[in-house]
């Protein structure tokens, strides 16, 4: 009987004219594309589109008058123009970018057609490229999902008004046509993840220029300074990534540079020597694999576990002191391979001893006298050992504020302050050890770092920067010795249970999966997919699939088979008339108490047969309130509906409910 | 923007292409899938005659189990008809209003279906194979015919029927039903029963007409056959059995709608098989 109503329009409903739709969705996508892009350019450009956005909403609204079409036009021109008055080559996407989010507020003011929408549509697509271009952050895929949605729904309706500008319809049907269409990036979008691993890719981009740098983070510096705390330490950012396997805190050193120059203020280094890769020193130990995923910083050392043997980045160079370092500065964020052997020290049986006894030429007599007095050992190990012991029997606090800045800031850290960073007391370490004769060196990098249980990986933040000390005895070579107390506390955290921690923790495997899976695809990933598919395929093995990058991949994958499963059903739901939707919560409701209605059985039977009294009658009031709308003949209003919903939600049996 | 996304390198601009692919290779589907598992059926009028303007119902069924059918252009016989939206498993029903010139069989088989959905990129086609047949009677057109057959009806005069009607004699009394007529009512029969009672009188026929269609004599084959249709549909109108004699058939006088159908439709298909 309601399926008189096939045609599609329901009798009762407020109508919508399409085209008021299709610009109701055109500025959310407008607006949306701004969004995107408006912490990236210039704020003056920020106000002109806004004000330009706001005055086109305005005529909209008064539907009264338009710029004509030839001064927009020529007003369009003249931003283009503009834009090739001012290119320069640095920042050329950014220019790019401001002059397409003129032409869009420009598009925006014009007395829309067909084409003045899709050409919308074609610049904030091409406002998201630029995103794109300009910041890797995962907010672009939130951008670009959104994006999707709408521009489907939009796109359809405006095919639609394409073929009949005055179309009207009603409510119910526009929300039909939007939900119904959404079948198409639903289905879309597995497609375009597909299209996303095959599509071709090259080794050498050419226009790889357009890709603007990211924004270096400060902090890590060759050069360290004693006093002058940077503000890396306060940072909590994160520098590294590393995918390996977990491993005991205390040899969670990364390394980065050496330094052997001390000229009584800082340390730097006075020499490198390159070595083959192939070189690899008598290191014992257990090697370890790992992925970093280091992030741009003004500088170009790449951090490896202690003691790194090997890294593979295009253009790394590798050093005599097993550190490593890319051609320039590292620019954007990287990914790279190491292995590294976890070992405390390098055998080495010749060094150049001068270079690493160097002391400044006006070192306090002070320090001297007190090493004198300190290493009082034959032995070389047990004169380390008493220095390591002095800097560590508590007198030295570890701490960062208020650090003594002079001109001899050894000697005031060891005999008036007696407290520093973790620069002081490599540095008085190092020193110490030097003017006891014993070789040593200061090793710049990281220190500890949370593991990530769910990526796999070490988060390593900024404020994790750390110096210690490799001190050279003949028996064992370098040795690493950490004179800083408590260093193990402070670079690994503690507030595991904190909820906001946790949550951090779940954004940064976001986040490192997003690095990691999207922005690193390259064509190297794509052959090694293509390549363990074509094994996988010829030589079935289920490990394989179990194996591959983390179980995450495989939450995802979940996850998005549910999001389409019910998403396909909740589409299909739509279908179902508010009345069948009913009845299917009325049978649900009475099921619950044990009551099943027979296919064949007619709803007042039904429900006079129901055995406890207080269901029956609040299950007959629904009943006879549903029969006197249903057989009307019309489409139940929304209020009826909600009417009988809540009937239906007021049987209860009698004490249950009590 | 593809070659931008392979020049550049850059792994979101890559995600933009790929959407862009992905919606260009899914609309092709869902544009085709929106034509597909649609059935068309055609019904005529009863009446159709050449030259008039008569409505058909186009009854379109949509077979499938999850989509619904969007913005449908269906092409019938050179006209179109839009149907903006149709849910799934459901049938929409449309009617326009068609001319036909030519009396005699008229077939449409040219019937397709089309759609610019999902974009508006391309127009997707799919004829529908069924064909649809009707048969159009010939254009009525006024002529002098009709009134020399009424002056020899007249002269022959009228003659009784057997059915119940308002002219003639009494047939018969029956009991009184709520709402007949005052005057019918036999006043007579009444009183020597007691209880109301209605007189039922036969209804008046007039002789029946029998055309000859060779001796009618009209040069021009079309107009006599308009003519001739024009005649009979006036007459039966006036409940004049008519009757019609051709070359290879005679139909009987009568005055049934049947009778007059049959008798049209011999005239559409007069020498057109």
């Amino acid at each position: 009987m309601k399926n008189a109503n096939s045609a599609g329009y329901p009798i009762t409903g407020i109508s919508i004219n399409i085209e008021t739709v299709v610009k109701i969705i055109t500025y959310l996508v407008g607006a949306l594309g701004f969004l995107s892009i408006f912490m990236h350019i210039d704020m003056t450009f920020n106000i002109v589109f806004s004000a330009l956005f706001l005055l086109s909403l305005y005529f909209e609204y008064k539907k009264t008058f338009y710029f004509p079409r030839w001064l927009l036009n020529t007003l369009s021109l003249l931003v283009i123009l503009f834009t090739i008055y001012r290119f320069k080559i640095g920042d050329l996407v950014t220019q790019i970018i401001e002059a397409l989010l003129i032409l869009l507020a420009i598009k925006f003011i014009e007395n829309k057609k067909f084409r003045d929408y899709m050409q919308i549509y074609a610049i904030v697509l091409f406002l998201l490229a630029g995103l794109g271009l300009l910041s890797l952050d995962i907010a672009f895929i939130v951008y670009l999902l959104v994006l999707v949605f709408l521009l489907t729904a939009s796109i359809v309706l405006l095919t639609y008004y394409s073929q009949d500008p005055n179309l009207i319809f009603t409510k119910q049907v526009v929300i039909k046509i939007i939900l119904k269409s959404m079948y198409i990036p639903l289905v879309a979008i597995p497609l375009s993840v597909l299209m996303f691993m095959i599509l071709p890719r090259t080794q050498y981009p050419i226009f790889n220029f357009l890709n603007r740098a990211d924004r270096a983070k400060t902090g890590f510096t060759d050069n360290v300074r004693l006093g002058v705390v940077s503000s890396i330490q306060e940072d909590s950012s994160a520098i590294l990534r590393v995918n390996m396997e977990k491993i005991d805190d205390n040899n969670l050193y990364w390394r980065g540079v050496v330094l052997d120059y001390f000229d009584g203020n800082s340390w730097r280094s006075s020499k490198k020597d390159v070595v083959s890769f192939s070189f690899s020193g008598k290191l014992i130990g257990k090697g370890i694999r790992q992925v970093v995923y280091l992030e741009p910083y003004e500088n170009r050392y790449l951090f490896a576990l202690d003691k790194p043997v090997n890294i593979t980045h295009r253009g790394a160079r590798k050093y005599d002191d097993f550190t490593f370092a890319s051609l320039g500065f590292i620019d954007k964020r990287i990914r790279y391979e190491a292995v590294s052997i976890i070992t405390d020290a390098i055998e080495e049986t010749y060094i150049e001893e001068n270079r690493y006894l160097q002391l400044p030429e006006n070192l306090s007599l002070d320090i001297k006298k007190l090493v004198r007095n300190i290493a009082i050992h034959n032995n070389e190990a047990q004169n380390i050992q008493s220095i390591y012991a002095f800097l560590n029997d508590g007198t030295y606090k570890y701490s960062l504020k208020n650090l003594p800045v002079t001109n001899n800031p050894l000697e005031n850290f060891l005999f008036s302050a007696k407290f520093g960073n973790c620069e002081y007391f490599a540095s008085a370490f190092a020193v110490m050890l030097r003017v006891a004769g014993i070789p040593s060196r200061v090793v710049g990098g990281y220190r500890g770092g949370y593991y990530n249980d769910l990526g796999g990986y070490y988060l390593v933040p900024q404020k994790n920067a750390h110096v210690w000390v490799e001190a050279y005895t003949r028996q064992k070579g370098w040795v690493r010795m950490d004179p800083t107390p408590g260093v193990i506390d402070r670079f690994t955290p503690l507030t595991k249970g904190d909820i906001f921690f946790r949550l951090s923790v779940l954004f940064d495997t976001i986040n490192y999966y997003w690095y990691a899976t999207i922005i690193n695809y390259s064509l190297e990933k794509q052959l090694f997919v293509y390549y363990s598919i074509k094994s996988g395929i010829s030589k079935p093995n289920l490990k394989f699939f179990i194996k591959y990058d983390g179980i995450l991949i495989y939450i995802l994958i979940i996850f998005a088979i549910t999001i389409i499963v019910f998403g396909v059903r909740a589409l299909s739901k739509f279908d179902r008339s508010k009345e069948s939707r009913l009845l299917h919560l009325f049978k649900k409701t009475l099921e619950r108490y044990g009551y099943m209605k027979p296919k064949t059985q007619g709803l007042e039977e039904f429900v006079m047969q129901i055995s406890d009294e207080s269901i029956r009658k609040s299950s007959y009031t629904f009943v006879r309130e549903f029969e006197r709308l249903y057989f009307k003949d019309r489409q139940l209003s929304s209020a009826d509906f909600k009417r009988l919903k809540s009937l239906i939600r007021s049987i209860t049996a009698k004490g249950v409910g009590d | 923007m593809g070659v931008s996304a392979v020049n550049t390198g850059n792994n979101l601009i890559y995600l933009i292409v790929s959407a862009l692919l992905g919606f260009m290779g899914i609309s092709g589907y869902f544009g085709k899938n929106n034509l597909s598992k649609i059935s068309v059926s055609i019904e005529f009028p009863q009446e159709i005659y050449a030259n008039t303007s008569f409505p058909i119902k186009i009854i379109l069924e949509n077979k499938k189990r999850l989509l619904p059918v969007f913005l449908l252009r269906l092409h019938v016989a050179g006209h179109s008809v839009l149907i903006p939206y149709a849910d799934a498993k459901s049938k929409t029903i449309k009617y326009i209003n068609i001319t036909i010139p030519e009396r005699g069989q008229f077939t449409i088989k040219d019937l397709y279906i089309a759609s610019v959905f999902p974009f508006n990129f391309f127009t997707r086609f799919k004829y529908i194979d069924d064909t649809f047949d009707c048969i159009v009677f010939p254009t009525l057109k006024k002529c002098d015919l009709i009134s020399l057959y009424e002056k020899g009806r007249r002269l022959r005069g009228e003659k009784t029927s057997d059915k119940t009607g308002f002219e003639s004699d009494i047939v018969s009394i029956r009991e009184y039903v709520y709402g007949d007529p005052l005057k019918y009512i036999n006043w007579k029969a009444t009183a020597k029963t007691g209880v109301l009672k209605t007189k039922e009188l036969s209804s008046l026929l007039y002789q029946p007409i029998t055309i000859d269609f060779d001796k009618i004599a009209i040069k021009d084959i079309e107009e006599k056959i308009s003519c001739i249709s024009y005649s009979i549909v006036q007459l039966i109108k006036k409940n004049t059995p008519v009757g019609l004699k051709m070359k290879d058939k005679i139909f009987e006088p009568g005055n049934s709608r049947n009778h007059k159908i049959g008798m049209l439709k011999g005239l559409a298909l007069y020498e057109k098989r």
